[in-house]
């Protein structure tokens, strides 16, 4: 199946809906499309509603701006209105910082009501313009996690309605409310994600999927957190993200306190219960064991660094994460020229921060699939056909300073003579 | 599978393992490349150690870059392009950019911890393929960390290893380490036996080492222990401080293994021995897994120590000198931190840049921000960081720039050919400490 052919057998809203997913991603958003608002409700999670388009961005200071957005594409202006009130309500509830609304004919009316809202209209045109700009016609070219064969897929089937109950509720997590949780809890979870995709038994391509995601879901964090270690001195910082770690959301210290203050009442009773002053009672307090940081927080603390050295490709790392992780790894195929003009950042930068986030992943998570390998495969090994990786475009790459490398230049696996 | 796949997740034994490859290559790079020709693996693998200890928190080098880390590593430049560089790069350890027409762009080592470069090396160790008796000679100096063995008994451990090796490779494992003193030999009359053991004997167990001093002569043991508790109080304290003990007694501790000394020097003569406890893991500190085998945290500390009391230009606050490098980030302005390659900036601990345009003066940019903490915290603990008494006041910094690690510092000491006093007597109550605990 083309994918032409791929995208026109889709029912008009949900290709509608790639177009808009594609369209701000070239407009530079990370996008997620679909997103599910879960929410426990009586002991029991349940999907409360749906945003159609969430997307992601950090500025230069690494603060996070985040999109919602809405689709529709009946024609007609009924339920314009209602429509961008719904949304300005979603905008306060995911405190997002930008709203679109897009739907192939707009009434006068709803850009004349929505104006004071600065809410992004689009429109069939406006699309188009966007895909215009890439030489990307209306019903092909669709890449990354937003390839409609894919999606429609092999993605679909492998993803929805897992047998394992676990892995369900670790996708349901990871492909809805983990798009607008706080960070530090959010990013706690993601151990336990992998820990769950690694323990199911799953086809490696289901596997594979899964995994995908979680890096993306990763590298999410990772931008997120380094930004805090900017907002402080780094010392301070440094102990401010032990303490979010150690807790969550209350504060490590007033949990010790309460800890301290049980563990004095525990010895206390003890104390008065037991042969005073003849035996000696041997007991771990609580407050040395209660909120603690999770043991990978230094490994995490030094990846992190590493991401946020480039603040300016952090939006940037996201999207290429997303490009290269479905359309090069899952897909096979690698992503069309037109599309990669939209990072400003060389693509070889990108992609090293995509390995960094492997590499913490397997080596302080374990994770480990087909796809990680494959990943962190080096050029030289056997799996070098397998994947495309971008030669560097310029000596801007890195931030590195133009040298007398020619010199060193690849040279064979040392390994391959001894066996 | 891949090479790279047997890299999941962080190995306490691969770690283990790596620190005890880099403690060998640390004694046996004193040895000419023609006695150490049987340690080619643990050659390559200590020298992509100490590499890998310089470059991790990821930060990409350009080749330019990285090639004074290497050669200060002892790689030189075929032996990083023609085996290092393919070898790193397919496990999975390096991650390599490179141009249209194949030159090396950019390397960065994928190493996020201490712990993670000694996993690495050790699986370097293990794709470098070592012969039978360097891989057992490498267990024996592990296993006699533990406790002081028989040549029967560490046969017997290597037989039963797991290492593949027959009798005749547990026999020329033996020789071969003693053949370049990786292990020591010594008659024991007290047990009636020959024993093997290692100067990591007394760092790998404290509990027995104390105990074992009992076997000394009343003043001897009194000594040793209040030196080793003053050096427990105050890691990095230098020759001159040691109040519980005499010189001498300090250097035979030292070619006994029971203290370790690191020595710094500049290039203007000075030299000063700064002192730690064998199974120095930085006071206060909690980061229990592996301890200093990096000898990061001690090069910090005996530069700040020799900063503020030998230099020729006196660092006048070294406390809040480090605070600032470790919260702001940077800190100094100074022309002698520019003037000397520290040897700081060659481990990568600090990055030097300068502070005015005509480059006269320079300040330190933190790199390695956790082992710069466990520093000052050591020396704070132990009151390395109070000015000098002698300071000269002129708030300038002269940066140490030789450092010799103390498995170096202790051969130095032991070339002298004296032998060492009381080891057999040691080495007998030690091996009766570490039986008692078996009941």
């Amino acid at each position: 199946m083309t994918l032409a052919k791929a995208f026109d057998q889709l029912p008009k809203g949900r290709g509608w809906e790639y177009r808009i997913h594609r369209a701000a991603f070239l407009a530079g958003w990370f996008v997620r499309r679909g997103v599910n608002l879960r929410e426990r409700v009586k002991g029991s999670p349940q999907t409360m509603a749906e945003v159609d388009i969430l997307g992601i961005s950090f500025d230069a200071s690494l603060i996070e701006h985040r999109l919602v957005g809405e689709c529709k594409d009946r024609k007609g202006n009924t339920k314009e209105a209602d429509r961008v009130v719904w949304l300005l309500g979603l905008r306060s509830v995911l405190e997002a910082t930008d709203v679109l609304f897009a739907k192939p004919n707009l009434s006068d009316g709803i850009y004349i009501w929505a104006k004071p809202f600065d809410i992004s209209l689009w429109d069939e045109a406006a699309v188009r313009r966007i895909e215009s700009s890439f030489q990307l016609p209306e019903n092909d070219g669709f890449t990354g996690s937003f390839n409609v064969d894919l999606c429609e897929g092999s993605l679909a089937t492998l993803r929805d309605k897992p047998s394992d109950m676990h892995l369900k509720r670790a996708w349901d997590y990871l492909s809805g409310a983990f798009w607008y949780s706080p960070n530090t809890a959010r990013t706690k979870r993601l151990p336990a994600y992998f820990q769950t995709v690694m323990q199911a038994k799953l086809a490696e391509e289901a596997r594979d999927a899964y995994v995908a995601e979680g890096l993306v879901a990763l590298l999410t964090c990772a931008t997120n957190t380094a930004r805090n270690l900017r907002r402080l001195s780094p010392a301070r910082a440094s102990t401010e993200l032990h303490n979010a770690f150690a807790s969550g959301a209350a504060s490590a210290t007033t949990l010790r306190d309460i800890a301290a203050r049980a563990d004095a009442y525990y010895r206390d009773a003890i104390a008065k219960v037991s042969d005073r002053g003849r035996t000696a009672v041997q007991m771990p307090r609580l407050a040395d064991s209660i909120a603690e940081p999770p043991p990978w927080l230094d490994e995490y603390l030094t990846f992190i660094e590493a991401v946020g050295q480039r603040p300016n490709a952090a939006t940037d790392a996201l999207r290429f994460a997303d490009l290269f992780l479905y359309e090069t790894l899952l897909a096979g195929n690698n992503p069309p020229e037109t599309v990669l003009t939209s990072f400003v950042t060389p693509t070889d930068e990108l992609l090293r921060t995509i390995r960094t986030a492997a590499y913490f992943a397997r080596r302080v998570w374990g994770v480990n699939c087909a796809l990680i390998e494959r990943l962190l495969s080096s050029p030289g090994s056997d799996n070098r056909a397998e994947i495309q990786l971008p030669a560097v475009e310029n000596s801007r790459a890195a931030g590195l300073p133009a040298d007398d490398s020619s010199a060193l230049a690849s040279t064979a696996d040392p390994l391959r003579g001894r066996n | 599978m891949s090479r790279a796949s047997e890299s999941i997740g962080i190995s306490p034994v691969g770690a283990d393992l790596g620190r005890w490859i880099y403690s060998a290559w640390k004694h046996l790079r004193s040895f000419d490349q023609q006695t150490i020709a049987s340690f080619e693996a643990t050659s390559l693998a200590g020298k992509a150690c100490d590499l890998l200890g310089r470059m991790r928190r990821l930060d990409p080098y350009s080749p330019t870059a990285l090639r004074p880390l290497y050669f200060d590593a002892g790689i030189t430049r075929p032996e990083f392009n023609n085996t290092l560089l393919p070898l790193l790069e397919t496990l999975g350890i390096f991650q390599v950019s490179r141009s249209a027409n194949k030159a090396v762009h950019s390397i960065q080592a994928l190493v996020l911890s201490q712990a993670d470069v000694m996993d690495q090396t050790a699986r370097s160790w293990k794709q470098l393929d070592p012969e039978p008796m360097e891989r057992g000679a490498v267990e024996l100096l592990r296993r006699t960390a533990d406790l002081p063995l028989t040549r029967d008994e560490a046969t017997g451990l290597l037989l039963n290893s797991g290492l593949d090796l027959d009798e005749e490779d547990a026999v020329e494992s033996i020789e071969l380490a003693l053949s370049v003193d990786l292990v020591r030999l010594r008659d024991v009359p007290d047990i009636g036996a020959q024993f093997l053991y290692n100067d990591f004997l007394w760092g790998e167990h404290i509990d027995r080492t104390t105990r074992a001093l009992a076997a000394l002569p009343s003043a001897r043991r009194t000594a040793l222990r209040s030196l080793l508790e003053e050096l427990h109080k105050h890691e990095g304290r230098p020759t001159a401080e040691i109040e519980s003990a005499a010189p001498d007694m300090v250097d035979q501790a030292i070619k006994q293994g029971l203290i370790d000394a690191t020595e710094i020097s500049t290039s203007d003569g000075n030299k000063a021995t700064f002192h730690f406890t064998p199974r120095f893991r930085g006071y206060g500190v909690s980061q229990g897994e592996i301890p200093d085998a990096l000898d990061q945290v001690k090069l910090v500390i005996a530069s700040f120590a020799f900063s503020t009391r030998y230099a020729e230009f006196r660092l006048r606050d070294p406390e809040r000198f480090l605070d600032s490098l470790i919260s702001r980030g940077y800190a100094g302005d100074a022309s002698p931190i520019g003037t000397d390659y520290g040897e700081m900036e060659k481990q990568k601990i600090v990055n030097v840049e300068p502070t005015d345009a005509d480059g006269t003066r320079y300040r330190f940019i933190a790199v390695k921000r956790d082992t710069l903490i466990e520093a000052r915290d050591t020396m704070r603990a132990g009151a390395l960081l109070q000015p000098s008494p002698h300071s000269s006041g002129t708030g300038l910094l002269n940066v140490p720039y030789g450092f010799t690690d103390p498995v170096e510092t202790r051969q130095r000491a032991r070339s002298a050919g004296d032998r060492p006093l009381y080891d057999a007597r040691l080495l007998a109550a030690f091996r009766e400490a570490a039986q008692q605990e078996g009941f």
